[in-house]
C-alpha cells in the first residue's frame, strides 16, 4: 500500500491541491478531540483557580447554588458514578461472557446468529428508552420492594442492561478470532468441550474481553439519559443499594442548563474529573492492546 | 457463524469422555445457556413493554398523534357528568362549538396531549444537519487517511487523536458544543454582541465570535462531531476493502490519483459508507446529552419552517438558528421533568414506541444492507 500513498505520478495542480484539502481536513478531525480538552479545561479553570481542587474534593456537601455559603464537595457525585458503574460491571461481565461463550460454542448456527442480531438491536437502543422503561416498570417495582425506587439499584441494574450487549459482542468477537489451530491442538489433546473453553478458549481471547469490558466501563461512566432518570439524583455517599445517589454525568445534565458564574465553572470541572475517569479504562485498554501487540510479534 | 476449527474441536470422536467429565461438561453448557436465556428474555421483556403499551396509544389517537405539537391535555367534566380529554386546541374549539356545556371541573396536563410532530421534524433536521457535516469532515477525513497518508508519529497521533475522539462521553459532547458552537462560533453580523472578538467588515457588519445561540445548527454540529469517529472508522474501512488492483488498472490508463480515486475507488466503496451513515444517524437521532444544552427545548408552538421572516438569507439563517424540539429530549422531558399523573403515560409510551420504531428501522436497514452488501459485492 505505501508505493499508491506516497505516489506522484500526477503533477497537475488539482491532484496537490485535492491532497492538501483532504489532509486538512484529517488534522480538523483530529484537533476536535483537543478543542474538547480545551473547551473544557477553559470552562474549569475560573473553578480549579478560585475554589481549588482541594476544596472540590474535600467539601462535604454539594451546595453550589446557595449564595451565601456555597459547597462544592464532589465525592459523593465520583462515588456515585463508581458505584454504579462497578455494580453494572459486576452484572453485566459475567453475564455478556457467559452468553457469548454459549452462543459461539453450543448455540445452533441460526441461534446465535438471531442472538447476535438481537443484541445488536439492543445496542442501538437510545438511552432515553431505556431510562423511561426503567422509570415506569424498574423504579415502581423497586418501589414496592423496598422504596423509594429511584435508586443505586436501578440505575445499576439499567446501566447493566445498557452495557450488555457492548460486553457480549466484542466478548464474542474476541473469541472468534482465536486462531483455529489452538483449537485443532486442543482437540488432538482429546480435550472435551467444556475444557476447551476454559483452558484454551478464554485464556487465548482474554485481552480481546478485557478490552472490551474496559470499554463498556468507559461508557458506563459516561452514560447520561439513562441514569439521570433512574437514580434519584441526590447527592449523597449512598448506604444500601436502595440509596438515591446522583453520578457525575447526572449533576451536569440536571444543572447545566440554569449554572451561572462559579456554579457553571465548578460543573465544567466536573467534567474534567469525568474526563479523567473515563481516561482510566480506555487508556489501560490501549495499553493492554499494544501489550498483545507486542507479543504477538515476538511469537511470529 | 463459526469457522470449521471449533468443529473440529467439538466433535472429537477419539475422546473417551467419562461420566463426571459429562456431568461438569453439562454445568458448564446449562450455566452459559441459562445466561444467555436470561439476557433474550431481558431484550424481549424490555421490546415487548413498549410495544404492547406504545401501540394502542398510536391506535387510540391515530393521526393526530403524528400531525399535532405537543400541547397541554384539558381533562374537564361537564355537568351531565362525562369526561372529556382534549388537547388545548381541540378543547377551545370544543368550547366554541358547545357554549351551552358548562364545565364543572377542568385540569390541565402540560405536554400530555396533541402529538408529536414538532419533535419528530426537529429530531430529522437535526440529523440531517449533523450528517451531513460530519460525512462531509468524514468522509475526507478517511480518505486521506486511507489514500494518502504516509507513516509516522505525527500521522500515529491523529489518528490516536479520532479514536480518542469515541471514548469522549456524550455528555462532555454537550459541553463542548455549548462552549464552542453555542457561544464561540463566528457569525456575520451587524449586532456585535458586548465583548464578543470580531474582525470588522464593510457597512457595520462583521466577523464576530459571539456564537450561534441555542439553535438547530449548533446541535447538528454538536451531533456531527460526535458521531465523527464513527463515520472515519467505517469510511475507512469500506475504502480499505477495494482491492489494489482496481487503483493499479485505473493509473495503468493514465488517470491521475485523484481521478482514481473518484473514478475507480469511490463508486465501490459507497455502499459500506451508506451503511456506515444509516448507522451514524441511528446513533445520532437517540441522543439527547449532547443536545440539551446546545439545541433543544421542551416547548414550541411553531414548527422549524413556520414564521420565518425576511429575504432568502434571512429566512434560512432565521431556520438554522432556531431552538427546536426534539424526540429524545420530549421523552425525558415527558418522563422525568414533569408531574407524573395517569394522563402522562400515553403520551410517553407512545412517543418512546414511534421513538423506537424510528431508530430500530434505521438499525435494521442498516444490519440488512450491510449483509446485501457483503453478498453482492466481491472480486
Amino acid at each position: 500500500m505505501t508505493w499508491w500513498r506516497n505516489i506522484s505520478l500526477s503533477r497537475q495542480g488539482t491532484d496537490r491541491l485535492v491532497g492538501g484539502g483532504l489532509g486538512l481536513m484529517a488534522v480538523i478531525s483530529a484537533s476536535v478531540v483537543f478543542f474538547i480538552l480545551i473547551f473544557v479545561c477553559r470552562g474549569a479553570l475560573p473553578a480549579l483557580r478560585e475554589v481549588g481542587l482541594t476544596r472540590l474534593l474535600t467539601d462535604g456537601r454539594w451546595l453550589p447554588a446557595s449564595s451565601r455559603e456555597p459547597q462544592y464537595g464532589v465525592t459523593a457525585m465520583l462515588a456515585g458514578s463508581l458505584l454504579v458503574t462497578a455494580g453494572a460491571m459486576l452484572l453485566a461481565t459475567p453475564l455478556g461472557l457467559l452468553s457469548a461463550l454459549f452462543e459461539r460454542f453450543y448455540a445452533p448456527r441460526n441461534l446465535g446468529r438471531w442472538y447476535r442480531r438481537v443484541l445488536e438491536l439492543l445496542a442501538g437502543v437510545p438511552s432515553v428508552v431505556f431510562g423511561l422503561w426503567g422509570l415506569m416498570v424498574l423504579v415502581p417495582a423497586i418501589n414496592r420492594w423496598h422504596p423509594p425506587g429511584q435508586s443505586l439499584l436501578a440505575a445499576t441494574l439499567i446501566l447493566g442492561l445498557m452495557v450488555l450487549p457492548t460486553l457480549a459482542l466484542t466478548a464474542s468477537a474476541a473469541l472468534e478470532s482465536v486462531p483455529a489451530a489452538y483449537f485443532q491442538a486442543a482437540s488432538a489433546l482429546g480435550m472435551g468441550r467444556a475444557a476447551t473453553i476454559l483452558g484454551v478458549a478464554l485464556p487465548a481471547a482474554r485481552t480481546g474481553i478485557g478490552g472490551g469490558a474496559l470499554l463498556a466501563a468507559a461508557r458506563a461512566i459516561g452514560e447520561t439519559m439513562a441514569v439521570v432518570m433512574v437514580c434519584g439524583n441526590i447527592a449523597q455517599i449512598p448506604g444500601s443499594v436502595f440509596d438515591p445517589v446522583r453520578p457525575v454525568t447526572s449533576t451536569i445534565a440536571l444543572e447545566m442548563g440554569y449554572a451561572t458564574a462559579a456554579h457553571r465553572s465548578v460543573l465544567f470541572a466536573t467534567a474534567l474529573l469525568l474526563i479523567l475517569m473515563v481516561a482510566g479504562p480506555l487508556g489501560l485498554a490501549a495499553f493492554v492492546k499494544t501489550q498483545q501487540k507486542k507479543r504477538t510479534v515476538r511469537h511470529a | 457463524m463459526h469457522d470449521v476449527a471449533t468443529d473440529t474441536a467439538i466433535k472429537n470422536a477419539f475422546a473417551t469422555v467419562s461420566f463426571k467429565q459429562k456431568r461438569k461438561d453439562a454445568a458448564v453448557r446449562w450455566t452459559m445457556r441459562i445466561a444467555t436465556y436470561f439476557i433474550l428474555a431481558c431484550a424481549f421483556f424490555v421490546f415487548i413493554d413498549i410495544i404492547s403499551k406504545g401501540a394502542p396509544v398510536i391506535l387510540d389517537r391515530g393521526l393526530d398523534f403524528f400531525t399535532k405539537n405537543p400541547e397541554t391535555l384539558m381533562v374537564f367534566e361537564t355537568a351531565d357528568g362525562t369526561e372529556h380529554q382534549l388537547g388545548y386546541s381541540d378543547f377551545v374549539v370544543w368550547k366554541d362549538n358547545n357554549p351551552d356545556q358548562e364545565i364543572v371541573e377542568q385540569h390541565g396536563y402540560t405536554y400530555c396531549g396533541g402529538g408529536i410532530l414538532g419533535p419528530v421534524v426537529g429530531t430529522a433536521f437535526l440529523t440531517i444537519i449533523c450528517i451531513v457535516v460530519a460525512l462531509f469532515i468524514g468522509l475526507t477525513s478517511a480518505i486521506y487517511l486511507n489514500e494518502y497518508s504516509g507513516k509516522g508519529k505525527f500521522m500515529d497521533m491523529i489518528r490516536l487523536a479520532i479514536l480518542n475522539l469515541a471514548g469522549v462521553p456524550s455528555i462532555v459532547f454537550g459541553l463542548f458544543g455549548l462552549g464552542l458552537f453555542c457561544l464561540a462560533a463566528p457569525v456575520i453580523t451587524n449586532e456585535i454582541k458586548e465583548g464578543a472578538w470580531h474582525i470588522p467588515l464593510l457597512s457595520g457588519y462583521a466577523i464576530s465570535f459571539q456564537g450561534w445561540g441555542t439553535s438547530m445548527i449548533a446541535g447538528g454540529f454538536t451531533l456531527a462531531v460526535m458521531i465523527l469517529p464513527v463515520i472515519i472508522t467505517a469510511c475507512e474501512e469500506s475504502l480499505k476493502a477495494i482491492p489494489m488492483g482496481f487503483r493499479e488498472a485505473s493509473l495503468a490508463l493514465g488517470a491521475t490519483k485523484w481521478q482514481t480515486i473518484r473514478k475507480a475507488v469511490l463508486p465501490y466503496a459507497f455502499p459500506g459508507m451508506l451503511t456506515a451513515s444509516i448507522l451514524g444517524i441511528t446513533r445520532v437521532a437517540g441522543e439527547t446529552a449532547p443536545i440539551m444544552f446546545t439545541a433543544a427545548m421542551a416547548s414550541k408552538a411553531t414548527l422549524p419552517w413556520q414564521g420565518l421572516e425576511g429575504n432568502v438569507f434571512e429566512r434560512f439563517f432565521g431556520f438554522l438558528s432556531q431552538s427546536v424540539q426534539a424526540l429524545p429530549y420530549h421523552i425525558y422531558t415527558v418522563a422525568a421533568r414533569i408531574p407524573q399523573s395517569e394522563y402522562t403515560k400515553p403520551m410517553q409510551y407512545g412517543s418512546v414506541f414511534v421513538f423506537m420504531v424510528i431508530v430500530m428501522a434505521f438499525a435494521a436497514m442498516s444490519i440488512f444492507m450491510r449483509i446485501h452488501y457483503r453478498k453482492k459485492l466481491k472480486w
